[in-house]
């Protein structure tokens, strides 16, 4: 019985050399009844193996106001000052097709952040650049 | 030189069908007595190599009715692809088709094949993989014995004559060949010619071997024609003449068997008769350094796939391999998104011994290369190192910084044991609307040694 010969899948984060930046990191988001950003959770570290390390990297998130903290915490959305759409390779099908709308949000604490609702999966990501 | 034995045959075939051919003697002087030199050759088969290939990477596709289709390698049938303009489907013929497709044999015309079976699924054959996976079988075969020839995919011929004293006598060597290779059904023939071996193996089990002993026409006489390595339209003629076996043939006398089919009709019977003068060929093993990387997203643009090729030849300088070495020629191999893989040679005027001389070659043959489609990958292997071993140091400062750079990437490795995450950033489509297409952190040094 021949054997099974995996092919490489593109997973997204590991290309052998190659890394995206600004890759889009998935968010939690909680809406309005119109469908606005009300309110943005950064979900938990998840990929630290050793409490210290995660401990440390999220003091160091805390002790710099400018970077959304994922502490698990809500932050609320103050104002949305942007709203945009992308469609795009439409042509290569309902799955590989590009579709979201993207916002760029003043939070609570001031900062700005760029976020985005994928229209096609139906999920939020954050996204810098 | 065809001796005389030979010559009587071919003048009377039924003499070679009623006697054993005698095998090649060779005349020692210095002993006095005749010396045989039979060199027995094994034939290694993988039936069907492009349909297992495809199985055993879609085991879906098991199950199913399948046939692989490509391009017919045939000069004269690509000359009329071209004066049609394009690809027609009566073009491509069948590579290889799933077994449960008995009147399907390959180099038969896809269009024959699809209308005989209507539902079948067509595969697009992916000749660089085969080849690949072959390869990597030989190269297992290599530690074994040291002559062998590739004669496709899925097809080599192996030296066996004086092995007796390393491995025992064929059916030791024959064991220890079908040993090496426990992923794919492997059919061996022994013989005392190439297509004897072959015929043979066209008889042998799955991971076992035959032996062509005695009379070779007696042993070919009930042979379909169909097993005759002739081109297909050849294989129909013998049919529509009512020569179906290689009895038939063997009955025939040679004179008009070339009258009437031309040189493959002489082959044809020299072959029917058990004959074949082929010589082995075994495979010339050239040292070659090969990188490889997978884009993000399949892609057209040359914007990423410079980057990329310019990454791959940053490692592939980078290797012990090539150290202080030169190299003469560099083929790229992509697979495309939905479509056949695509490749690329580039032969370098002059030996080129650093990346940025490479990287131009081949970016002025890119410019000018029709991509077929979105690359999902990119291996390019540079080949033809030679022996030179000086370099002179730049004083310039960019260039040696680079240098100096490296040459602390390489420390990091040693000391590592790992690629140091040492990346550099690069621009890929800066003007995309989608940000993460923008930009890369780009490995300035190869995952692997």
């Amino acid at each position: 019985m021949p054997r099974k010969i995996t092919k490489r899948k593109r997973t997204g984060k590991n290309h052998n050399g190659i890394k995206l930046l600004n890759a889009p990191r998935v968010i939690e988001v909680s809406l309005d009844s119109l469908g606005t950003p009300t309110s943005i959770r950064v979900p938990q570290a998840q990929n630290y193996k050793h409490y210290s390390v995660r401990s440390s990297l999220l003091a160091l998130e805390q002790s710099s106001s400018n970077y959304l903290v994922s502490d698990g915490k809500w932050i609320n959305v103050s104002s949305v000052l942007d709203l945009w759409k992308i469609n795009d390779e439409w042509w290569r099908g309902k799955e590989d097709e590009i579709a979201r709308l993207y916002y760029r949000l003043r939070l609570s604490n001031g900062q700005q952040t760029t976020v985005y609702l994928d229209l096609i999966k139906n999920r939020w990501f954050r996204q810098a650049g | 030189m065809v001796s005389t034995q030979e010559k009587n045959n071919i003048a009377n075939p039924k003499a070679v069908q009623s006697s054993n051919r005698p095998p090649r003697v060779s005349h020692s002087r210095r002993f006095g007595k005749p010396v045989t030199t039979i060199k027995t050759v094994a034939c290694l088969r993988i039936p069907n190599f492009p349909w297992q290939v495809e199985v055993a990477r879609k085991p879906e596709l098991g199950d199913q009715s399948l046939i692989v289709a490509g391009k017919a390698l045939d000069l004269i049938e690509d000359q009329e692809i071209r004066e049609t303009g394009s690809g027609a489907l009566s073009a491509r013929v069948v590579i290889a088709a799933s077994p449960d497709l008995t009147e399907v044999s390959s180099g038969m015309p896809l269009a024959e094949a699809i209308a005989r079976h209507r539902d079948v699924q067509v595969v697009e054959a992916d000749i660089p993989l085969y080849g690949m996976v072959f390869d990597e079988i030989v190269e297992n075969l290599e530690r074994l014995v040291p002559d062998i020839e590739v004669a496709a995919p899925g097809l080599a011929y192996v030296g066996i004559w004086g092995l007796e004293g390393l491995y025992g006598d064929d059916a030791n060597v024959v064991r220890l060949l079908a040993s090496t290779v426990d992923s794919f059904d492997l059919r061996i023939g022994v013989g005392e010619n190439k297509w004897l071996a072959y015929a043979a193996s066209l008889l042998s089990r799955a991971n076992s071997g035959r032996k062509v002993t005695g009379e070779p026409g007696k042993f070919l006489d009930k042979f379909p024609v169909d097993a005759l390595p002739i081109p297909y339209e050849l294989v129909k003629r013998l049919h529509s003449f009512g020569l179906k076996t290689m009895g038939h043939i063997a009955d025939i006398p040679r004179g008009p068997m070339e009258a009437q089919f031309g040189p493959n009709g002489g082959t044809a019977w020299e072959l029917a008769n058990g004959i074949d003068h082929r010589p082995l060929m075994p495979k010339r093993s050239a040292l070659g350094v090969s990188e490889h990387l997978d884009f993000p997203d399949p892609t057209v643009s040359m914007a990423t796939i410079l980057p990329a090729v310019e990454s791959l030849l940053d490692r592939a300088y980078g290797r012990p391999q090539l150290s202080n070495r030169f190299a003469r020629h560099a083929n790229l191999q992509a697979q495309v998104f939905q479509k056949t893989p695509w490749t690329m040679r580039v032969g370098f005027k002059n030996p080129v011994g650093n990346k940025n001389k490479a990287l131009f070659a081949i970016k002025s043959k890119l410019d000018t290369a029709e991509i077929p489609g979105p690359l999902e990958d990119m291996r390019i292997t540079l080949s033809g190192i030679t022996g030179e071993a000086g370099r002179q140091e730049s004083m310039w400062l960019e260039v040696k910084r680079d240098d100096d750079l490296r040459e602390t990437i390489s420390q990091l490795r040693s000391r590592l044991k790992v690629a140091p995450p040492v990346y550099q950033v690069r621009e890929l489509e800066p003007w995309s609307r989608i940000p993460e297409r923008r930009f890369a952190l780009i490995q300035m040094s190869g995952s692997d040694g």
